[in-house]
């Protein structure tokens, strides 16, 4: 039940230096601790037992206030499991204020999430600042993949590529940029497929990398 | 079982984190038309193991750690790492493709092939535009 101190402080170094799996391993770890926490609280509480309120009350505790900004938390201050019950039950508090609310059909603006954010303001701008960079910083590597697909394809290609992106199902449009739309459908379906697999087959290489 | 419940709840969370992988796993089966279980035929793997998947960190394809993490991921998961670095490429190309501007000689008012084939379903059944005609070069 009750989780190793040690082993905690290895999980949460992992998931500061962005470790590939220990997101994963702190939400197996952490969700259904918390999950339990939240459910008896809502039933002996507030008198609620409404599955995917807790649900999500547990997720937003544990992925998003912890997981996702394992910063946040200083290990030096309190125990990781007593901070997650702490964000968990306000986030709770908050979730059933706004449902009493919603149902009472009353102004949302000053809810108590308002509240909890304008405590967090500190961090939450340090949040934002991070985030603004790392956008950035994909929005460089982004358009650098997208250069080395370019070069690759021709033209026809690239409005192609344009349409598989924006999820077009549509045979005739792929057809219309191939000019086979003249061809019976059965025929346009096979040449659209060929082109669709070849042009797929350059993006899992990544772009322009062709092997062999 | 409740266990499995939450953790599923929160892979489907996890979608809408693009730090997390469950973001790459949804666009491709958004950009396939792929059900869940056509995801886990292309990756190898149950479906348990995508639930695993959409939790954990999202590799940069751009970091030199990128083929390490991704094995890290699959040995954790249980999935084939090759698929999933060709997933992950296949999703990340399409989005810079979806996300870039299009190019102003591609687009309208010049009617371009991206505006061919947008306008085709305006077009009337049965009028061809003079056979095989390749549009381009």
């Amino acid at each position: 039940m009750n989780t190793n101190t040690q082993d905690e402080r290895v999980l949460h170094k992992r998931l500061l230096s962005h470790d590939a799996t220990a997101t994963e391993e702190a939400a197996r770890l952490y969700l259904p601790l918390i999950e339990r926490h939240v459910a008896a609280r809502a039933r002996n509480i507030y008198r609620i037992n409404d599955r995917e309120l807790i649900w999500d009350v547990t997720v937003n505790a544990v992925m998003l206030d912890y997981i996702l900004h394992p910063e946040r938390f200083d290990p030096n201050r309190s125990g990781l499991l007593g901070y997650l019950k702490r964000a968990a039950e306000r986030d709770l508090m908050n979730a059933i204020e706004k449902d009493r609310r919603q149902r009472r059909g009353e102004e949302l603006h000053a809810d108590v999430e308002e509240g909890i954010h304008a405590r967090n303001k500190p961090s939450d701008i340090a949040r934002i600042t991070h985030d603004a960079e790392e956008e950035a910083i994909s929005r460089i590597q982004r358009e650098r993949r997208l250069t080395a697909i370019s070069k690759v394809g021709n033209e026809r290609d690239t409005v192609l590529l344009r349409l598989i992106a924006e999820g077009e199902r549509s045979t005739d449009k792929f057809a219309a940029v191939l000019g086979v739309e003249g061809l019976p459908i059965a025929e346009q379906r096979l040449i659209v497929k060929q082109h669709k697999d070849r042009l797929k087959v350059r993006l899992k290489r990544g772009g322009g990398k062709r092997r062999g | 079982m409740a266990e499995q419940n939450i953790m599923e709840w929160a892979a489907k969370r996890a979608a809408d984190e693009a730090r997390l992988l469950g973001h790459e796993l949804r666009e491709y089966r958004t950009l396939n038309d792929a059900t869940e279980d056509d995801l886990a035929a292309a990756l190898e793997c149950s479906r348990d193991a995508l639930t695993c998947l959409a939790l954990c960190r999202r590799p940069d394809l751009n970091a030199p750690s990128f083929r390490e993490d991704v094995e890290q991921i699959a040995l954790h998961c249980g999935a084939n790492a090759q698929r999933l670095v060709a997933l992950l490429r296949e999703v990340d190309s399409l989005r810079a493709i979806r996300q870039a501007p299009i190019p102003p000689h591609l687009a309208a008012p010049q009617p371009g092939l991206l505006a061919a084939a947008r306008d085709r379903k305006k077009k009337r059944r049965g009028q061809k535009a003079g056979g095989k005609k390749r549009p381009g070069k």
